[in-house]
């Protein structure tokens, strides 16, 4: 069969012999290299984590540029971001705008894209309460409205937190575009400032990475107060006021006699504040634990307000019950087995705790 | 065996001159088997290089050195089937040539014209097994090794491809009474 390859053209003995040659060339620069790499290989393994990171980046920059030139459909609502503003200053929570408006927050506007989904975290502030993440999501289509479950994962200096709570809101601005903000309650596991990771999951299995620099706002100012009142049984001792540009908070510590969250009344405490003019301060809830010490049930926690005016001097503060009127819940054990857990507070009666004040120095 | 075995010895320990000459010693076959496979002299070249380099890098992984022309021409082979998937061709073949290897296997007499149209309606992977296989006379063990699939799933292609183009020369035939 290779008969007629043989009959037509003179075999090209020169050609054939560079071919050979070059192969073995090549061999020989592969084999050489391999041989660096087995060198170096040490020193590969510590740098190849900082390459991972420049490489996302370069890799996600790329495909934003290549799909934004190829796709009209993301290219016009990649184009419509700046409509959209700020995310902080758009929402309605006082704080944020203040916080915005004043510069405290970090801008970062880093987009990456996955899928024609770009996400693009907006700005970052981080004070005494939360921090708090501001991003807008486009799509080139419709998702779904749970698409990104409940929002950011995150990391502290790349090392996962041992405990995490918080929340996550998500507006919807058109039919692909939506601006999502994320609190994330502050923790003492939290330095002042840190490298903060954040990982978004999206219904395909689709993964968001970035990371970036935070610093906790400085201006800060912290009221000790150590308020103590023991009303039906509880202990509740109010032990400081935290005040910034972007929110006030109220810290707690609350323990009553009880081995039984479910029967407990320290978690449900909230407060009431009133300026001395009788304006009503409002009132976010925040975050807290509860831990069960020597049979008493002790719970500490910090609750969360809208930023207050350099004309306010004294703050009234009531603390309340709020007692839930229905619950119940999922007890999910070891081997994942759920148990339907029956709502017993309803027999719990509120609890009348004395008002107090506290004066804002100027 | 073809090859002095001191050089295949020398050229398994890494002398680049010794391997250099074996290679030189197969040129010419290489050019041609390869030029059967591409049916183009810059494929065949490419198809040479990479096998010279390939070869180079594993050599000493050959642990019999009298089987040294099988293992490279396996080499080639394979670097030849890469070049024509990665660019979407079939292993070319002459028409009569295959239909002589056919033949001797089948009780129907065939037309060259009917075979070529049959089996260019066969799936990629039946074509190239086909041609492996009755054009090239690799045995089934090699094709398997080239298509990087299992020697199973080398014969089933095989039954597969002779019934379909059994099925397809015989509608190729009934199609062509009628338009006469």
């Amino acid at each position: 069969m290779k008969k007629r390859y043989e009959h037509s053209d003179p075999f090209p003995e020169e050609q054939v012999r560079s071919a050979i040659q070059t192969g073995m060339e090549q061999a020989e620069k592969q084999r050489s290299k391999g041989n660096i790499h087995r060198q170096l290989n040490r020193i590969n393994k510590v740098k190849r984590k900082v390459f991972y990171a420049f490489g996302s980046v370069a890799v996600v920059f790329v495909i934003l540029v290549g799909s934004s030139y190829y796709s009209p459909a993301l290219a016009s609502s990649l184009s419509q971001i700046p409509i959209i503003g700020s995310v902080f200053g758009n929402s309605d929570l006082i704080g944020l705008e203040k916080a915005q408006k004043q510069g405290l927050t970090s801008q970062i506007g880093e987009t990456q894209t996955i899928d024609g989904i770009s996400v693009t975290l907006d700005e970052i502030l981080y004070d005494q309460n939360n921090i708090t993440i501001g991003y807008i999501i486009e799509s080139e289509k419709q998702l779904g409205e749970h698409y990104f479950g409940a929002g950011m994962d995150f990391t502290i200096n790349g090392e996962s937190p041992s405990m995490g709570s918080g929340s996550y809101r998500e507006d919807i601005q058109s039919a692909t575009t939506r601006t999502a903000i994320q609190e994330i309650n502050v923790t003492e596991e939290m330095p002042d400032s840190f490298e903060l990771g954040l990982i978004l999951h999206g219904g395909e299995e689709e993964t968001w990475y970035f990371s970036t620099p935070i610093e906790k706002i400085t201006d800060i100012r912290t009221i000790p107060i150590e308020h103590s009142q023991s009303v039906d049984g509880i202990d509740l001792t109010v032990t400081e006021l935290t005040l910034s540009e972007t929110g006030v908070s109220v810290s707690y510590e609350s323990s009553e006699a009880g081995t039984d969250f479910e029967l407990s009344r320290g978690g449900d405490i909230e407060f009431r504040m009133f300026d001395q003019d009788g304006n009503e301060i409002t009132s976010y809830s925040g975050g807290g634990t509860g831990e069960l010490v020597d049979n008493r049930l002790v719970f500490t926690s910090k609750k969360q307000f809208d930023p207050i005016g350099s004309n306010v001097t004294e703050l009234t503060i009531t603390p309340y019950t709020a007692l839930p009127t229905d619950g119940g819940g999922v007890e999910i054990d070891e081997n994942g087995v759920e148990k339907a857990l029956e709502f017993r507070g309803g027999s719990l009666e509120d609890v009348e705790f004395e008002s107090f004040k506290v004066e804002i120095p100027n | 065996m073809k090859h002095d075995i001191h050089t295949v010895t020398k050229a398994i320990n890494g002398d680049a001159a010794a391997f250099e000459e074996l290679l030189f010693l197969e040129e010419q076959m290489m050019y041609y088997k390869a030029l059967s496979y591409v049916d183009n002299k810059q494929d065949a070249l490419d198809a040479i290089q990479e096998t010279s380099c390939k070869a180079f890098l594993s050599i000493n992984q050959l642990q019999h050195p009298e089987y040294f022309s099988t293992w490279l021409f396996r080499i080639l082979i394979r670097e030849c089937y890469r070049l024509l998937k990665a660019r979407k061709q079939i292993i070319p073949y002459e028409e009569n040539e295959l239909l002589i290897q056919l033949e001797s296997k089948q009780d129907q007499e065939v037309e060259s014209f009917h075979l070529s149209e049959a089996l260019s309606k066969l799936k990629a992977s039946y074509q190239t097994s086909i041609i492996l296989f009755y054009y090239h006379d690799l045995p089934i063990q090699d094709i398997a090794e080239i298509m990087e699939k299992p020697v199973g799933t080398i014969k089933t292609y095989l039954r597969r491809a002779k019934k379909k183009l059994r099925i397809e020369i015989e509608r190729s035939y009934k199609l062509n009474e009628k338009t006469i």
